[in-house]
């Protein structure tokens, strides 16, 4: 099988990073692994999809080129979303902000390893 | 382009198939996959899953594979290209290639959808290019198979066959 | 579309039995799936609805064995005859190598019989097929019923392209399997 979840392992390494799901552009959850298992990976990978496109319209609107990432702070945690090229995004759910710079370095380093397991480099 | 009335699939054009197959089963952890003509009949599978049924299997998924096009344009819709067919344990992923083929996954819980999806693009590209050649070849290999003594003697077991 | 595989040397074909509502599509198959050699068949399939009408389709899987190396298979299907499900009829024509016309003899059923052909036609000409140049043959079932039109009538107005014709009475099984022996020659002799 297609090893993923090696590459989304190396997330749930970093401290405080809860979650760690790798959606297609159409929403549909690729891969994910959590280390509570609580939420709906599924849905979150779904949710966070429209929150990029939404960050793209944005973007567009106020012409400052591409998104490059998204971070929503909440309470009690913080998501961020990154887009892995052109096809798909590594969502991350985190206690809180401070290795947050450590996830988006992740997310550029494996952006190579997951095209390649996908075929599509 | 012209319609060919037949396809002819060499054991070469088989081997590739079915190692395609073989990878896009593996990569995906899928239960099983198969390739079908959009007519219902069963080029190849792999898997133990759908060996049993397949040549049921292969008539229905085709048939509604055929249904949902023509619903599509009903709908205006240019095509659909692919069916999701979602179960309580197993789920059915079916796309089309190049209007004459489809491929279908079968695949469970343990495996996304995404990941099928995106997988199922390129192993249904490489089937494009194995149809190609397929059609390609057929008008040069026909003659070999069917020949004038092979059609005297199948008319003969027709006759054997279908008798009242 | 006829599959020649040879690396797993196999030969197949499809064949459609269409008509309108209740012409004896289905009875034809029904009867070669209970008398033919059971080596040479595989479960019928029927898509129906409760009332056992075909809403989809019926499909029976027969296989003529080794020839030349070759094992040739024909999978019969059936159209579901009412008029609503005109967009299904093409759904399961797509791919044949063959057609068998069944008529309803009855003279009340003659207009629909003509409007079917008619739709036939079409379908056929709308998947870039000539039925002038596609296997093709007629059944005139329900030869029994009272009502059924003389033969050289019905052939005279709905047999236009002159294609090979066969009286029957299907659900007695008679001209089932001369119909079936005509098609597959016809279907084989185009390959």
């Amino acid at each position: 099988m297609v090893d993923l979840k090696q590459s989304l392992s190396r997330f749930l390494a970093i401290p405080g990073v809860r979650q760690a799901i790798l959606v297609g552009r159409d929403g549909l959850m690729i891969e994910g692994l959590t280390r509570d298992g609580k939420e709906d990976m599924e849905a979150v990978g779904a949710i966070m999809t429209t929150s990029l496109s939404t960050a793209e319209a944005l973007g567009q609107e106020i012409s400052r080129g591409n998104v490059v990432g998204v971070l929503m702070e909440f309470e009690n945690g913080l998501v961020s979303v990154d887009p892995l090229g052109d096809f798909a995004l590594m969502v991350t759910l985190s206690d809180n902000a401070s290795n947050i710079g450590r996830v988006r370095h992740l997310v550029k380093t494996i952006r190579t390893e997951v095209l390649e397991a996908l075929d599509i480099a | 382009m012209e319609q060919l009335t037949n396809l002819v699939i060499s054991d070469r054009e088989l081997a590739f198939i079915s190692t395609a197959l073989n990878k896009l089963m593996n990569d995906t952890n899928a239960t099983s996959v198969m390739l079908i003509d959009k007519s219902g009949q069963v080029i190849a599978t792999q898997g133990t899953g759908v060996r049993r049924n397949a040549t049921s299997l292969g008539a229905l998924l085709a048939g509604a594979f055929s249904s949902s096009r023509h619903i599509a344009e009903l709908l205006g819709e240019k095509d659909f290209r692919t069916i999701f067919q979602q179960g309580v344990h197993e789920n059915i992923f079916t796309t089309m290639v190049e209007e004459q083929w489809l491929l279908v996954i079968v695949f469970d819980k343990l495996t996304h959808i995404g990941l099928v999806k995106v997988l199922s693009k390129k192993a249904a590209d490489e089937m494009g290019h194995i149809l190609e050649r397929v059609r390609a070849d057929t008008t040069r290999t026909k003659s070999s198979v069917i020949n004038v003594q092979f059609r005297s003697s199948v008319e003969d077991t027709i006759d054997l066959l279908f008798r009242d | 579309m006829a599959l020649i595989n040879i690396a797993t040397h196999e030969i197949h074909c499809k064949i459609v039995y269409y008509g309108i509502g209740y012409c004896g599509k289905t009875t034809n198959l029904q009867y070669v799936f209970k008398s033919i050699n059971p080596n040479a068949r595989g479960d019928m399939l029927s898509i129906a609805t409760e009332t056992e009408r075909t809403l989809f389709f019926d499909f029976l899987p027969l296989d003529l064995g080794m020839v030349h190396g070759f094992r040739t298979r024909f999978h019969l299907y059936t159209v579901p005859g009412q008029i609503l499900y005109e967009r299904t009829r093409m759904a399961v024509l797509n791919g044949a190598d063959g057609i068998v016309f069944v008529v309803d003899s009855q003279a009340e059923k003659f207009e629909e019989n003509v409007q079917s052909i008619a739709e036939l036609e079409m379908n056929m000409r709308r998947i870039g097929k000539d039925l002038g140049n596609f296997p093709f043959i007629m059944q005139w079932n329900k030869r029994d019923l009272p009502s059924a039109l003389p033969v050289n009538v019905l052939d005279r107005y709905l047999n236009r392209r002159r294609v090979p014709h066969f009286e029957a009475i299907a659900y007695e099984g008679k001209g089932v399997f001369a119909t079936l022996r005509s098609i597959s020659k016809s279907v084989m002799a185009q390959l």
